[in-house]
């Protein structure tokens, strides 16, 4: 009893914590350091929150993978901070009129970190194996479409695809690894990228050193980076306090409010790539009825659930496409407004029969916890509406079998990311996707996707997505919420830490200051 | 000699039992290794055939028994998510290998601070006559024993990480790099596992004496002049200590078998950090053979309790 009586106190002054830190959030950047001089040198311990997946490129699959990977690794071509594609192993490249045939010209004198030059051969091999013209496995699946790799000369590859798609350069991001080493990637990771590998420690985070060879001069600044696998999200806040980590990129809105308080961080904060919804599962009763999803945009107070979890940092949408991809963004937040309208939903689920609302079960992975967050508000806005939301935690592993590949849910919140592409999106809302995890049925929706692939028009095929965006939130195939941001810890003495609207840990660019 | 095969026999049935409950609960729960490494970029190809590299095609009875009949012969497996060089899967052998140290290192640290405080602690508490000692040393320990193991790693880090600056939270250094390192940061972690297992034996040390001062032989011993000290001493503590022993042959299991919260709080790659990992990335070699070895854990040092019964008491033996 007595224990039980001081965990509920604990409980209350920890949530009073929690309060506190929300009301003081704003996560503007404080202390800018670009303006002061960037020395070489030194090295960073980056705190990272999971271990990594696989240390080939072409296998890796997790983001928190990814995101280091991108310092080792680079493709023909790679993304920067603004979203853009940049040349990279290419020093240029040319698309047949009819889209089928790529033709990328070598960067002369690219060095792997084991010295040897990058060759057409190497660039042959890497594509093949990453888009299974090797062993019949594409390992990377957007490029399954290649139908061949071709060596024209010394510095040039031709690559032929089997159907036109404009969104496929950014495919080409894939990493380019020296010939016949697909086998010892996973072991000794070779790429050409700012910083080279040095070594793994299962459970404790990967070393590496800075690439004196590195193609693009006077990058990487650091010699040395290390990304260490913290405990958990709530021990990170006492590492960073404590100095063993330098760079911490997941704060919660609560912790970069304490983290500011100390003085000795800078916390910088800019919009993620994740589209965060609440996720419905159109299959089901009642769910299958419009008029029961379209309630449930409407009771959603998104205003609110971005001042109770994101401290007012996220962007709000109203559909699945980033507003930082503007070409393709439209603006849909007036569907169904941004507060509440608890009398239009119930007017709603009037019409739909369930004048006395329903019991619905939202599946949301535990081990996200602004995803949890953002459900415990939620849960209480659908009660305002009549609608008596329950919050089943799930552990990863049980949400990826049950909801994401089983399907066997009712509603769950998470977050679907781009990828680069637009494209990436909004493909999973097709009927026959096998992402389509919220079973969404549209025929003028699968359509209409149908053209925008084929449209090699940019300026269409910024249409078509535009229409697919409308279909899927006036047929309320999901509850869009908002765009989260990303607040990332620094310490005060360093700079040149840019945000990339994918999801990277760039260490090229960041830099000690005097 | 009847006893120590009675007792290997009870060893080997538990062993396989659990192996076999373990087992069967990660083929009820939902996902696995597959699952976990493509995680939403699965496709039903890749799915296929990273299942076929692992040899998880193969039907769950036969993985068992290829699994069990190679941990018998000293072979306990490989990892599926941790790989060691070209190519090549992790030993879990090797990969529990380079954690076990930590653990047991831990534990080893833990288990002298508990020793060293709580006996002096129980018999000082036991011979106070003192109502005020009573009642605040009666409430401190009511309170370590109270605070949960994660906010207790919590305070500790303020206090000694933040506060005093003694240690780096987060900066723990492996024993591989450099020793004094480990055991220098190995004793904030070990002070918090410590904090409420200190209380509780001083606690039941103090109990236990009590009881055994009120007992007959006591009072013989003193009127035949024996010291208070040896009285104390040489009869009281002797005898209070049999449940005492038991108490922390229990406390020893626990720590040894992975103090999974406090590595957790501290950053420690130990074997309970491996376990929480290896669940929920599904990797099920790993898992059951850590499994097993907090079995194996706590019924050796229950065997160890038992003959450490006979050396302090040795009517037990001859029963």
């Amino acid at each position: 009893m007595r224990k039980k009586l001081l965990s509920y106190l604990l409980m209350a002054f920890l949530t009073m914590a929690a309060l506190g830190g929300c009301a003081g959030g704003t996560g503007e950047s404080s202390g800018d350091n670009s303006s002061k001089e960037p020395v070489y040198g030194g090295s960073v311990v980056v705190g990272i929150q999971q271990d990594v997946d696989s240390l080939d490129p072409h296998k890796a699959t997790a983001a928190g993978t990814k995101e280091i990977l991108f310092n080792i690794f680079e493709g023909l071509v790679k993304a920067d901070e603004n979203g853009n594609l940049v040349k990279a192993i290419a020093s240029d490249y040319t698309i047949s009129e009819d889209g089928l045939v790529y033709t990328f010209t070598l960067r002369e004198n690219v060095k792997f970190h084991n010295g040897n030059v990058v060759t057409a051969e190497d660039v042959e091999y890497s594509l093949e194996r990453a888009s299974g013209l090797l062993d019949g496995t594409p390992l990377i699946s957007s490029l399954k479409t290649l139908t061949s790799v071709d060596i024209i000369d010394n510095q040039t590859v031709q690559v032929t695809v089997g159907s036109a798609n404009t969104e496929l350069i950014y495919s080409f991001t894939a990493a380019i690894i020296p010939k016949g080493s697909g086998e010892d990637e996973q072991a000794d990771p070779i790429g050409t990228g700012p910083f080279s590998f040095v070594s793994y420690t299962p459970q404790e985070g990967i070393v590496i050193a800075k690439n004196a060879d590195y193609w693009q001069e006077g990058l990487p600044y650091l010699d040395e980076v290390k990304f260490k696998i913290v405990n958990s999200p709530d021990t990170a806040l006492m590492d960073l306090q404590g100095g063993s980590i330098d760079i911490y990129p997941y704060l919660t809105d609560s912790q970069a409010a304490e983290v500011k308080n100390t003085g000795d961080f800078q916390v910088l904060a800019a919009p993620s790539d994740v589209v965060q919804a609440l996720f419905l599962n159109n299959a089901v009763e009642p769910l299958n009825n419009v008029k029961v999803r379209q309630a449930i945009c409407y009771a959603l107070d998104k205003e609110s659930i971005n001042t109770f979890v994101a401290g007012g940092n996220a962007t709000l949408v109203g559909s699945a496409m980033l507003p930082s991809l503007k070409d393709y963004y439209v603006e849909l937040n007036d569907v169904y407004g941004t507060t509440a309208n608890v009398e239009k939903a119930k007017e709603l689920l009037k019409d739909a029969g369930y004048p006395d609302g329903f019991d619905l079960k939202i599946m949301v992975p535990s081990n996200y916890a602004f995803h949890m967050q953002t459900a415990e508000v939620a849960v209480e806005q659908l009660k305002a509406a009549g609608i008596n939301a329950t919050i089943d935690a799930v552990e990863w592993n049980t949400w990826l079998t049950e909801c994401y590949q089983g399907r066997n849910y009712e509603a769950t919140i998470c977050g679907i990311t781009c990828d680069m592409t637009p494209g990436y999106l909004l493909n999973r809302f097709q009927t026959e996707s096998s992402k389509n995890f919220i079973n969404f049925k549209n025929a003028e929706y699968d359509a209409a996707y149908l053209k925008a692939q084929e449209s090699l028009d940019l300026k269409e095929k910024a249409d078509y997505y535009g229409q697919l965006q409308k279909i899927l939130v006036e047929d309320a195939g999901t509850a869009f919420i908002q765009v989260p941001p990303i607040t990332i810890a620094m310490k005060k003495e360093l700079g040149g830490y840019k945000f990339y609207p994918i999801y990277v840990q760039d260490m090229s660019t960041v830099y000690y200051t005097k | 000699m009847k006893y120590f095969i009675k007792k290997l026999a009870t060893l080997i049935m538990t062993l396989f039992i659990v192996s076999v409950a373990a087992f069967i609960a990660f083929q009820i729960i939902p996902g696995d290794v597959v699952t976990s490494i493509l995680g939403t970029e699965a496709t039903p190809e890749r799915e296929v055939q990273l299942r076929q590299e692992l040899g998880l095609d193969q039907p769950p009875v036969k993985r068992y028994f290829s699994w069990m009949v190679g941990v018998l012969q000293g072979d306990l497996g490989v990892s599926y998510r941790y790989s060691k060089n070209m190519n090549e899967m992790m030993p879990v052998a090797e990969l529990i290998g380079d954690k076990l140290p930590v653990t047991l290192w831990l534990a080893a640290i833990s288990l002298m601070l508990i020793v060293a405080v709580s006996i002096p602690l129980g018999v000082f508490w036991a011979k106070s006559r003192s109502k005020v000692l009573d009642a605040v040393l009666g409430v401190t320990t009511q309170t370590a024993m109270a605070v949960p193991a994660f906010f207790l790693g919590i305070l500790v880090t303020y206090l000694f990480g933040i506060f005093l600056k003694w240690f780096t939270p987060g900066g723990y250094v492996s024993y591989q790099e450099n020793m004094g390192g480990f055991l220098g940061y190995l004793v904030f972690p070990a002070i918090s596992i410590a904090i409420p297992k200190i209380a509780m034996t001083a606690r039941f040390l103090r109990n236990s004496m009590l009881t055994e001062m009120d007992a007959d032989y006591v009072r013989t011993a003193y009127s035949k002049g024996c010291s208070d000290r040896r009285v104390m001493y040489g009869h009281v503590l002797r005898n209070a200590m049999m449940p005492v022993v038991t108490f922390l042959g229990m406390i020893i299991a626990e720590i040894i078998a992975g103090s999974i919260v406090v590595e957790q709080v501290f950053g420690l790659p130990g074997i309970g950090r491996l376990l929480i990992s290896s669940i929920s990335t599904r990797d099920f070699p790993v898992v059951q053979i850590l499994i097993l070895y907090i079995t194996f854990v706590v019924i050796f040092v229950y065997f160890l309790v038992d003959i450490l019964y006979r050396i302090i008491d040795p009517r037990i033996s001859s029963k």
